[in-house]
């Protein structure tokens, strides 16, 4: 059922792929039934109003904040917030500095990415509810790659290996001891399990820590 | 479980982004359209891993999870239908691995029931006796080989946009697409063998 306007490709030049076609082709007439369609429905109504919710509650809060009176008072406690997280380091984040936090993403899809560094080297938040859930064996591997990197002469260090979560979730923390000034580029790849150390080469999701 | 109707409703790539952008106001109207326009490929994926009404209720878990993720749907690379499928893919592996599939039919009398006597009765039956070894070898195929025919000879999805959806390169798909096959006709011959 691909979009029509799906990225061209060249048909499968093999009789048996349109045998499989028409001997597994859904039957068009299929339709859910009327119960189900009410509660997809309910679902999106429901979205709907948390939207309106959501987007009624800032609105609430930008409207008082923009209140003349309330500005004064505000300029004072955003000062002293500042000062007090400047006082106590917290800007280096809770265990040093933070390196990157930001995006990271590629053709698997998207997700958060925070390093930190820590006295044993650095510290790595992952967070994406976008990769497939891989076949029994498979898994996901997030490397630091640094500059000419090759299958040949690798330049690379693995900070671990992970499956998404039974909810489709990928939120795992690694420590690696790594210097991103070194090696900038953070990868995840997907591996086939197939015992090769060596990375796959297949990259679902990247970041590029630039200091 | 699903059922026939004359309200079954595939939409054209126009419609379809015109609906999907409905949709992401949380239109209910657009959500069901775009739960009719799907509805029979991802019953027919469900239907082949998955019992009849488990596989209703994986589809319904697939569009629950998409009108709740609608908002990070972005039209580049695979399309809607290519996110459902990989919605669709999720949902079936994280909820449903250790439900069991249904038995396929292999019985002549149930492979002719509906049919009429006569010289096109005969055609019918063979094409789907044809259909039945085909779809029996296909199921003893692994689960990453059906996957990927799945997606790429019956959704009719690009190589890249089934790499996209199984973390693969359009390469490696397009190399794991002939050695499917490969396994497809070798099970086939085995079936037919036997």
């Amino acid at each position: 059922m691909g979009d029509h306007d799906a990225p061209f490709d060249e048909p499968i030049d093999d009789p048996l792929a349109e045998s499989l076609r028409r001997s597994l082709e859904p039957d068009p007439t299929l339709v859910p039934s009327a119960e189900r369609v009410a509660a997809v429905r309910r679902a999106a109504e429901r979205r709907a109003a948390e939207h309106d919710r959501n987007q009624n509650g800032p609105d609430s809060l930008r409207n008082a904040v923009s209140s003349r009176s309330l500005r004064p008072l505000i300029a004072a406690a955003a000062l002293i917030v500042v000062g007090m997280f400047a006082a106590l380091g917290l800007d280096r984040g809770p265990d040093g500095d933070v390196e990157y936090d930001g995006d990271i993403a590629g053709p698997g899809g998207d997700g958060t990415l925070r390093v930190v560094e820590i006295g044993i080297g650095r510290l790595v938040d992952l967070d994406t509810s976008d990769l497939a859930i891989l076949p029994t064996g498979e898994y996901y591997e997030l490397w630091f790659v640094g500059p000419d990197d090759t299958p040949d002469a690798p330049n690379r260090i693995s900070a671990g290996t992970f499956h998404p979560d039974a909810d489709g979730r990928s939120q795992v923390s690694f420590t690696a001891a790594v210097n991103p000034e070194l090696l900038p580029t953070v990868e995840i790849t997907a591996e086939p399990g197939d015992g090769d150390p060596r990375p796959s080469g297949v990259v679902v999701m990247s970041a590029t820590i630039d200091r | 479980m699903g059922g026939s109707s004359s309200r079954a409703a595939r939409l054209d790539p126009t419609t379809l982004r015109q609906v999907v952008e409905r949709a992401r106001h949380h239109d209910p109207d657009a959500w069901e359209s775009l739960y009719r326009h799907c509805y029979p490929a991802l019953y027919a994926y469900a239907g082949r891993r998955l019992s009849p009404a488990v596989a209703d209720d994986a589809v319904s878990d697939a569009l629950a999870r998409a009108i709740e993720r609608i908002d990070r749907f972005e039209w580049r690379g695979a399309g809607f239908d290519a996110w459902m499928y990989g919605i669709l893919r999720n949902v079936v592996k994280e909820r449903y691995r250790h439900v069991t599939t249904q038995a396929l039919p292999t019985d002549p009398a149930q492979l002719a029931q509906g049919l009429v006597e006569g010289e096109d009765a005969s055609t019918a039956l063979l094409a789907r006796t044809e259909a039945a070894q085909i779809r029996r070898a296909f199921a003893a195929l692994s689960e990453s080989d059906q996957d990927l025919l799945e997606l790429r000879v019956i959704a009719g999805l690009s190589a890249v946009e089934t790499g996209q959806l199984l973390g693969k390169e359009a390469g490696a798909v397009r190399m794991a697409q002939a050695r499917a096959l490969d396994r497809l006709r070798a099970a086939l011959r085995g079936g037919l063998d036997g």
